[in-house]
């Protein structure tokens, strides 16, 4: 400003000293002057001020593949560039970058009052080359063995009743986990029943808790399905809650 | 509700038989009752010379135990109670003191006497039947074998006096056989045994279920089901050598199979695409197959009737437990047999073709009973009633005695009856078995 100020004073002195001279000397009357032009004078503009521009990276450290965020904050400018490909900006903002190796970002910011450039950098890094072993994973086995449950039915019955339903649904979802497994269903009865009416009824529920699963989208090729009536109780009392046990669909991993 | 008749005598052949409310006497003691007919004595049968009696004791001992236990479960006879008999040992006819027998306090009609004779290892039998009122001799049999045929031998000859004594109304089942499904550790496999409990011999060893045998009518099949190939599957067996008949295999459900009375064809449960199990017939080796029932229930245990006409069968087609229906051969007709509910399976059509017999719990009661129904008229008779539950029915093939499996002693065993309950044996007693089958009569060999 000072130095404004000081151009302008001098300018006022030269130009008050030119005018001075021309009206000192006397001369032959000339015919009177053309009333002069009143001399122009700009009135005096501070300079515009100079853009400043900050520029940032977050993180400033990261792995090859991964990206990161630039940010800049500038002021007095009417455009904003940065460089390594990011292009012109608007004056304030942020973008992901994913650089391949380590980079200094320049950001430029110019206007009415000059240039700002700004720096950062960001470090990349190979990944490490030994990678943690994963967590242990249980086998198909034993997931299904820990997983899987079977379907009980009422007595002379093989409609899929409420319980069993969900206990099919909860089969379904382990059976879509592991889609490699193929199983076998049995169908049982309790000791009341005829012999030969239990053998088809057995076959019947296990026919009934397959139908319901490939319903539900599990391919019926891997379902097996055999009926063993009453030969292979799994409880001898003769009461409702062992009965219940044997009334079942049995699941068999194969 | 249904009638509850105790089964009379006016159902069996024109034999003469008293009703008696006794359960298993032992068979030594059946006291004769007055005006009782057929009244037959057993005298032991002898050493035929005094030097071979002790090298023959056991034969001896063998046959007069199984003869006697032979004459009194055909229910022909009242059997004179040795008690009474006269001391003299009868070797040779003119050993008969008539005298003697006819003051008796009951008048024997038919003795039966007898000598063994024993070469190396050959026994040699010859045996006699006299007519105490015409007192001579009615007829006789010489007949030879192995020495530890001698049981085949007294039964050829209870055989041969039913026969001749019903004058050929009835052929006796002494030398019939019983196949069952018995569990050895954990399978259970098909055994044949003689009709009274002997010589239990296994008719499959693979170590699996096999269920629900059935015999060609001339015994020379056995089917039954099998899970040796890891599903149930129809399979049908030789009987005269043992040998497996190609049959098809169907990976599902197959069950309860039963040859046809001209043995050309077999009936049996097969699971359909709908997932339930309808009756199929198919000739003996599974070609010209076709569905005689078609209904989405389960259509089990088929019998056929005596002329092949027919075939009656359990299925729960119309409600929630399992009912007696019957069909024409090709399925047509369809009607149902046993109409107060409750739960019956199992039903055996009986060799005259009048009778079907099954196992029914008209309430759902823990135990099953044996029911008769008589086809014409769909009247019930209940043979059983307060003694566990009993199964599974088979026909003997005169018509007159049942085997069944019952629990009644804590164990599933098979047992024998009389038509009448007169007579009613265990005839298996260790393990647990089950799913009797009568075979029918083997070939009656000609005498002499």
């Amino acid at each position: 400003m000072r130095r404004s100020l000081y151009i302008l004073a001098v300018a006022t002195i030269v130009s008050g000293l030119a005018i001075w001279s021309a009206g000192c000397r006397k001369k032959a009357p000339l015919p009177p002057p053309a009333p002069a032009k009143p001399a122009v004078v700009t009135p005096s503009q501070p300079p515009p001020p100079s853009p400043t521009i900050s520029l940032r990276v977050s993180p400033s450290a990261i792995e090859k593949g991964e990206s990161t965020t630039l940010s800049w904050n500038s002021s007095n400018a009417t455009g904003v560039t940065i460089d390594n490909g990011v292009g012109t900006v608007e004056p304030s903002g942020s973008r992901t970058i994913r650089p391949s190796a380590s980079t200094t970002y320049m950001a430029r910011a110019t206007g009415p009052g000059g240039s700002a450039v700004a720096e950062a950098r960001v470090t990349v890094s190979s990944p490490r080359t030994a990678v943690p072993p994963p967590p242990p994973a249980i086998s198909d086995a034993a997931f299904f063995e820990a997983n899987i449950r079977d379907a009980y039915f009422d007595y002379d019955k093989y409609n899929i009743r409420e319980d069993a339903r969900v206990a099919l649904q909860n089969d379904t979802r382990v059976l879509k986990d592991r889609s490699g497994i193929r199983f076998t269903i049995e169908g049982h009865c309790d000791e009341r029943g005829s012999e030969k009416y239990n053998l088809a009824l057995g076959d019947r529920r296990a026919n009934a808790a397959k139908e319901f699963l490939v319903g539900q989208g599990i391919n019926s090729s891997r379902i097996d399905t055999i009926s063993y009536g009453k030969e292979r109780n799994i409880c001898e009392e003769h009461n409702e809650e062992c009965w219940q046990k044997n009334r079942r669909a049995h699941f068999v991993m194969r | 509700m249904f009638a509850r008749i105790l089964l009379l005598l006016a159902l069996l052949p024109s034999c003469a038989l008293t009703f008696s409310h006794t359960q298993e006497q032992g068979p030594i003691l059946i006291k004769p009752r007055a005006g009782a007919e057929m009244i037959l004595a057993a005298v032991d049968v002898q050493p035929a010379t005094p030097d071979k009696a002790a090298e023959l004791a056991d034969a001896l001992k063998t046959f007069n135990q199984v003869l006697w236990d032979d004459l009194s479960f055909s229910g022909f006879f009242t059997m004179a109670g040795k008690s009474f008999y006269p001391p003299q040992p009868i070797v040779r006819p003119e050993d008969i003191n008539y005298e003697a027998w006819s003051a008796l306090p009951f008048r024997v009609e038919f003795l039966a006497a007898g000598t063994l004779d024993l070469a190396g290892s050959l026994l040699r039998a010859e045996l006699r039947v006299f007519d105490m009122k015409q007192r001579s001799m009615g007829f006789g049999r010489r007949v030879s074998g192995d020495k530890d045929q001698v049981g085949a031998i007294a039964h050829l000859w209870a055989d041969e006096i039913v026969f001749r004594l019903t004058a050929g109304a009835s052929r006796g089942i002494a030398s019939t056989k019983i196949a069952y499904t018995s569990r050895r550790g954990n399978a259970k496999e098909i055994y044949v045994m003689d009709y009274d409990g002997q010589n239990q011999q296994a008719f499959t060893h693979n170590n699996s279920n096999n269920l629900f045998p059935n015999w060609a009518p001339d015994n020379s099949k056995l089917t039954f089901v099998s899970f040796r190939t890891g599903k149930p599957e129809i399979n049908i067996y030789s009987y005269l050598d043992g040998s497996h008949l190609a049959f098809p295999m169907f990976n599902t459900f197959a069950s309860t199979p039963a040859i046809s009375p001209d043995g050309t064809q077999v009936v049996f449960s097969l699971r359909t695409p709908r997932g339930d199990a309808d009756l199929f017939v198919s000739k003996l080796d599974g070609s010209d197959r076709h569905n005689i029932t078609n209904n989405p229930a389960i259509d089990t245990s088929p019998t056929w009737s005596p002329s092949g006409g027919q075939i009656a069968f359990a299925s729960d087609r119309e409600g929630e437990a399992s009912q007696i229906f019957i069909c024409d051969a090709d399925g047509a007709n369809v009607r149902r047999i046993v109409k107060e509910g409750g739960d019956a399976d199992s039903p055996a059509w009986s060799p005259d073709g009048r009778w079907l017999a099954f196992h029914w719990k008209p309430h759902m009661t823990t135990d099953y009973d044996i029911f008769l129904a008589e086809v014409s008229s769909g009247k019930i008779f209940q043979l059983t009633s307060g003694q566990g539950s009993n199964e599974s029915p088979s026909w003997a093939p005169d018509g007159r005695h049942l085997a069944f499996q019952s629990n009644r002693t804590g164990t599933s065993q098979i047992y024998i009856r009389l038509l009448d309950s007169s007579e009613v044996r265990m005839v298996t007693s260790h393990g647990s078995n089950t799913s009797p089958a009568w075979s029918g009569y083997f070939r009656r060999e000609s005498g002499n």
